[in-house]
């Protein structure tokens, strides 16, 4: 699996090796049959237009995004949490829950620690980050005198999204896929999409934004990967502004540091904030 | 019971200097002196709560650690730049602490 951009991104997650080929196959498939049934409904003109352009579009690469990998452990040694919140740093005690958390600048990860030695770390974007952080955070326990074992790692949970490239059509979606999909909403704006195996759970909204839960990064990719070809039949074009804001969002994903425009309006928020400091 | 983190200033430290002496030439007894000290965290709680009008705001460029345990916020920061309508201090390390408290909070 490729990791790019400091493990922010997992890009050309559909682009990768033998399994990714084929399932660019099935989305090309998709995406003809997609193209058939509109000029066969003949809807308006130019959403005719806007679906060619989509089709032809040379990559339908799809980047999955990790926002927040979470995973546990347990240190083996009971902790006083009173004297780890008086001695150490970036940690907030709250009695009432008996949870200590404990933050870390690099990588961003917020821990929670409890006094039998069980820590969960959040906050991080890869399996590996995950990692690192927790064994940042034992290694602090650690200097504090505590005698620190790094047991049971595991990665609890996975949060990706992942922004198609058109709109979806989210009730006939339901209906078809009853068995396996909730849309309730006066609950919840997207359709919840249950995947037994490999373990996910996805909503899927109607702006084409999916986010996945899965216990592990794998899982992720195989779930958006499996959703694909299901809402790719249920998709409808963009309105021009939505596809233009589409664009611009993803070329952002992908070139965070060339974007000019966004650094420009960047500086210019910050330099109103000083300003803004400034005046107070 | 009030707050006994302003012994710590300038002010609570004088004093306290000035009552040891006192004990050692035996002019007040040591109860005597821990009643005074009482006083004084209590005269001094109800009058920065109450008498002090003047307010200054200031601008850290970096926190480096915040702690918060048993109800007290401690942050450490460091190159601060404090601001009085036209007067500025600068300084490279600043450590608060402060307290809950109906009104009662202090900076050391």
């Amino acid at each position: 699996m490729e990791v790019v951009c400091g493990g922010r991104f997992l890009s050309p997650s559909f682009s990768e090796s033998s399994s990714g080929d084929t399932t660019r196959s099935i989305i090309d498939q998709s995406q003809m049959g997609e193209q058939e049934k509109v000029s066969a409904v003949m809807e308006e003109e130019k959403v005719i237009k806007e679906e060619d352009v989509e089709v032809k579009d040379p990559e339908p690469v799809l980047d999955i995004i990790i926002n927040n990998v979470v995973s546990s452990f347990s240190v083996a040694s009971h902790l006083d949490l009173h004297h780890l919140a008086l001695h150490g740093n970036n940690v907030e005690l709250r009695k009432e829950n008996g949870v200590l958390t404990m933050k870390l600048r690099k990588p961003p990860t917020t821990a929670s620690i409890w006094s039998s030695g069980k820590i969960t770390c959040t906050g991080s974007t890869s399996e590996c980050q995950a990692r690192i952080s927790g064994r940042r955070i034992a290694r602090r326990v650690q200097k504090m005198g505590y005698n620190v074992k790094f047991r049971n790692f595991r990665i609890v949970n996975v949060l990706g999204t992942c922004s198609l490239p058109f709109a979806i059509r989210i009730t006939p979606f339901s209906l078809k896929h009853r068995s396996a999909a909730s849309y309730e909403p006066e609950l919840h704006p997207g359709v919840t999409y249950r995947i037994e195996h490999p373990k996910a759970t996805l909503k899927i909204f109607s702006t084409g934004s999916i986010t996945v839960t899965a216990p592990s990064i794998n899982n992720v990719q195989n779930a958006i990967e499996h959703i694909y070809p299901l809402v790719r039949e249920f998709g409808k074009a963009r309105s021009e502004e939505e596809m233009a804001e589409y664009h611009r969002n993803q070329a952002r994903k992908q070139y965070p540091m060339l974007n000019i425009e966004e650094m420009e309006d960047e500086m210019s928020s910050s330099e109103v904030e000083d300003t803004y400091w400034e005046h107070v | 019971m009030t707050y006994q983190l302003y012994r710590n200033t300038t002010l609570g430290n004088t004093l306290q200097e000035t009552l040891d002496e006192l004990i050692q030439f035996q002019q007040i007894s040591p109860s005597a002196a821990l009643k005074v000290l009482l006083q004084f965290d209590r005269a001094i709680n109800t009058a920065l709560a109450s008498k002090v009008r003047s307010r200054i705001s200031f601008k850290a460029n970096k926190l480096n650690t915040y702690r918060f345990c048993d109800n007290v916020w401690t942050f450490l920061m460091s190159d601060v730049e404090f601001k009085e309508v036209q007067e500025f201090v600068q300084v490279d390390k600043l450590k608060i602490v402060a307290c809950d408290g109906r009104g009662e909070c202090g900076a050391v």
